[in-house]
């Protein structure tokens, strides 16, 4: 494991993950109405393809688990989003703003895609507090539980998933050449970044 | 690390968390709410009590789950799509189906999410990676593992340091929505670019100390595998086959 990953990358993961905390906690420290839990997951993804992604979505949702197993299941959530970005990022996804523009599509679809039947079939329906409270009104309104839990994870999920893949990309943008370059993908930044 | 250990605390952690397994697909398998409220609820808080940790436990248990069950009630007491109902309040029906669906859903997940919960509350994560490792796994998993738990304060305190420093400097941390949306990127960005130049002296002193070498791993810690450990986990597996031969042969 250690000589496939590369030691770069085996010292990112620790880090990214750290970073899908923090965002969470700046987040309720602006008060923001956003989550901004996956920016860890998307630039691991980024910087080192879809496998560094993957390894921070897992270990960020076990972590959480320890206090909130809960959360243990929505992990497949978070490393679905880390192969995704991943992929998009070899073939040069977060080079410009309209590939990042496309990524933040890719992203946002896998996570309606995993979201929705996750707490449909294991919770019921219900997903933490807050977005509960959503759901609640769509069903109140007569609608199903599928359509009610997905228009509730468009509406909370949309404007998040995309300003999350954006920050990642401007994140990049400020790394130095010379860190970039030790990434197994940072060389996909750099190139632009000289021209 | 010398403090004096409960009974919990001092089985093997593999030993634990087959016990815990157990517990959550016998639960799972039985489905009947009442072995989860009734058999493994009460056992894990009572294994929590002689463990001493009573209160935080349950404390841990109740902030995890409290909403998300209560949750769980309310969507599918009230929007079951069945017919009976148990009670009426006004407009509001209480449906019967749905309450016995959320009993059975919410047993699972306390019985499930609290075995998981006694098991991190009664087991040092240096030993549970010390015996993850000794099964097999690479010792690059157990780093990022703590490595990642140490550096979730680290990061927490620094995110602190640098909210100040961008105040200090004039950005507006308090106002409108949009006023707060631009605090969240200088407040992030020192942060992140700050520990990834990091990594390079990391990278260094880690490789120093041999640590992507391939060879055998020493242990600072020695973890010793008792026989009541495996009289645990033998025992655990000779009641969940009993269990399946009462659920599903006889």
């Amino acid at each position: 494991m250690g000589k496939k990953l590369g030691m770069m990358t085996i010292l990112l993961i620790p880090i990214c993950i750290a970073i899908n905390f923090v965002g969470g906690q700046i987040v309720t420290l602006l008060k923001l109405p956003v989550y901004l839990d996956v920016i860890g997951t998307i630039l691991a993804a980024a910087l080192t393809g879809p496998i560094g992604g993957a390894i921070v979505g897992l270990v960020t949702n076990l972590i959480l688990g320890i206090t909130n197993p809960v959360l243990i299941p929505f992990a497949v959530v978070n490393v679905a989003v880390g192969i995704v970005a991943g992929l998009c990022a070899q073939k040069g996804g977060f080079r410009t703003v309209k590939g990042t523009a496309l990524t933040s599509v890719a992203i946002w679809a896998i996570v309606q895609i995993t979201a929705v039947p996750l707490t449909v079939i294991l919770f019921g329906g219900v997903a933490g507090g807050g977005s509960s409270v959503i759901t609640g009104f769509f069903l109140a309104a007569g609608k199903g539980l599928w359509e009610a839990v997905f228009s509730q994870s468009i509406i909370v999920e949309t404007v998040d998933k995309i300003i999350s893949t954006f920050i990642a990309f401007f994140i990049i943008k400020r790394i130095g050449a010379s860190t970039l370059l030790k990434f197994s993908l940072g060389s996909k930044y750099v190139d632009e970044a000289t021209e | 690390m010398n403090k004096e250990k409960g009974i919990i605390s001092k089985i093997y952690p593999l030993s634990k968390l087959v016990v815990i397994m157990v517990l959550a697909v016998t639960a799972i398998l039985w489905g009947d709410y009442r072995f989860g409220y009734f058999i493994v609820l009460p056992l894990l808080v009572f294994l929590a009590a002689l463990e001493g940790k009573f209160f935080s436990y349950t404390k841990k248990m109740i902030g995890a789950m409290i909403i998300m069950c209560t949750f769980i009630f309310i969507i599918k007491g009230l929007f079951d799509p069945s017919d009976e109902i148990l009670w009426q309040f006004a407009f509001i029906g209480v449906k019967k189906e749905g309450i016995e669906s959320a009993l059975r859903l919410t047993s699972i997940i306390f019985s499930l999410g609290g075995s998981i919960l006694l098991f991190f509350e009664t087991t040092d994560l240096e030993d549970f990676m010390i015996s993850l490792q000794k099964a097999g796994m690479s010792h690059v998993g157990s780093f990022i593992f703590l490595s990642t738990l140490q550096m979730i304060p680290q990061f927490a305190k620094k995110s602190k340091v640098i909210m100040q420093a961008q105040r200090a400097r004039g950005i507006e941390t308090e106002g409108n929505l949009l006023v707060r949306m631009k605090a969240f990127f200088p407040m992030l960005t020192p942060l992140i670019i700050s520990s990834i130049t990091d990594i390079e002296d990391k990278v260094i002193t880690m490789e120093a100390r041999a640590f992507s070498v391939d060879v055998k791993k020493t242990y600072l810690r020695v973890l010793n595998i008792k026989t009541s450990d495996y009289v645990i986990v033998v025992s655990s597996f000779i009641l969940f086959v009993i269990f399946l031969v009462w659920r599903y042969i006889v």
